[in-house]
């Protein structure tokens, strides 16, 4: 984690006077109010070892504090991890064999098994029956048996840095612009998590869902701007 | 390998300096080759890369797993060979040989240079597989 925050500032250097990046406050600011802070959610039963239940007796005050440090407690826990700047796809072409061609009808896979080198940075070549010796792709390096399930859900780590990189495929709208949009959502409408994830994800995938969520959110907006209208009167 | 001008027991002193204690009476040299994995009542072959005294039969006793081979394809249809590289490197070292196989995987996966049996063995499947095409087109002409 050390290594990849390090990586992410890194990257986000040369670019800091250009647009907002991750790391900014204002920017951690917004995407820690949408991540949001259910505290049910954070401290959902876990499994633990098996121990009879404690009792504490306590003044109001005293509950006051420890549900405060909790609440730290849970910030803690929902710290986001860091984004990663995008991975480039690997196409590294080591030799073309065509001596080679023929030789056989599967390609063989070799893997470096040095002990202590982090799974991103192994050796994994791939011989075709082409004789082409390449560089292993990112999806041929996954364990074959792992699956990709997304489940945005507020109050989960990941949301806010999925929010940050969601920002970048939508070209129509600024940042400002998106974090607008998707406060009325979450603040006015306490509508379910995954009601706010098919926003997000149709606004990256479908277009024409799109004009459909920008009109209602349209709406949404001008309620917020009315509402706040007159708190301010 | 042969055209080596060193002297066998110039092998041995090289092999001794590794840590362990080597018993002095193999008599002979370390070599890294394929072993069979145990897998020899099932029909379905599975070789481990292996440095091993020159002497000792090929499946028993060995001084140190450095990969593996799965000769028949898996599912993707990939031949799946892992090769510890370090510890390759340090057998080598030491004087370790490689064995024609262990030779030719290596080659193919570009830690050695390609080994000139592969070249010879693609040219000879290659002759095959035309010899045996043009005899398939006869026969469907003759029929």
């Amino acid at each position: 984690a050390h290594h990849d925050s390090e990586a992410c500032r890194a990257v986000c250097s040369p670019d800091a006077h250009v647009k907002p990046q991750f790391m900014d406050a204002e920017v951690q600011d917004i995407l820690t109010r949408i991540t949001g802070l259910d505290l049910e959610k954070v401290f959902r039963p876990i499994k633990q070892e098996l121990k009879p239940p404690t009792y504490k007796l306590m003044t109001d005050a005293q509950l006051k504090e420890v549900t405060q440090s909790a609440r730290e407690q849970a910030q803690r826990l929902l710290k986001m991890p860091p984004v990663l700047p995008e991975r480039k796809p690997i196409n590294d072409v080591l030799s073309e064999d065509k001596i080679l061609e023929g030789m056989d009808t599967a390609k063989y896979v070799f893997t470096d098994i040095t002990f202590n080198i982090p799974h991103r940075e192994r050796f994994i070549v791939i011989r075709e029956p082409t004789g082409t010796l390449r560089k292993a792709s990112w999806e041929e390096r996954q364990d074959p048996n792992t699956s990709g399930k997304y489940d945005l859900l507020r109050s989960t780590r990941p949301i806010g840095g999925l929010v940050w990189y969601l920002k970048d495929l939508c070209d129509a709208v600024s940042l400002v612009g998106l974090f607008n949009k998707v406060h009325p959502h979450s603040e006015t409408a306490q509508e379910a998590s995954s009601q706010q994830a098919s926003g997000l994800d149709l606004l990256k995938i479908y277009a024409k869902r799109e004009s459909q969520r920008a009109g209602y959110v349209e709406l949404a907006l001008q309620a917020y701007e009315q509402t706040s209208a007159e708190s301010s009167v | 390998m042969a055209s080596l001008p060193c002297d066998e027991s110039v092998y041995l002193n090289m092999v001794h300096l590794s840590s362990f204690l080597l018993k002095t009476y193999h008599g002979g040299h370390i070599v890294i080759r394929l072993a069979m994995a145990g897998h020899k009542q099932s029909n379905r072959p599975f070789y481990r890369i292996v440095a091993a005294y020159n002497k000792r039969a090929r499946d028993s006793k060995y001084i140190e797993q450095l990969g593996s081979y799965d000769p028949l394809p898996n599912i993707y249809n990939e031949k799946l060979v892992s090769i510890n590289s370090d510890r390759i490197k340090y057998w080598i070292g030491c004087g370790a040989h490689p064995t024609k196989p262990v030779a030719k995987l290596l080659g193919l996966a570009g830690f050695f240079p390609l080994h000139p049996m592969t070249v010879t063995e693609t040219e000879r499947h290659r002759a095959l597989a035309e010899e045996a095409a043009p005899e398939d087109g006869v026969k469907q002409q003759e029929l």
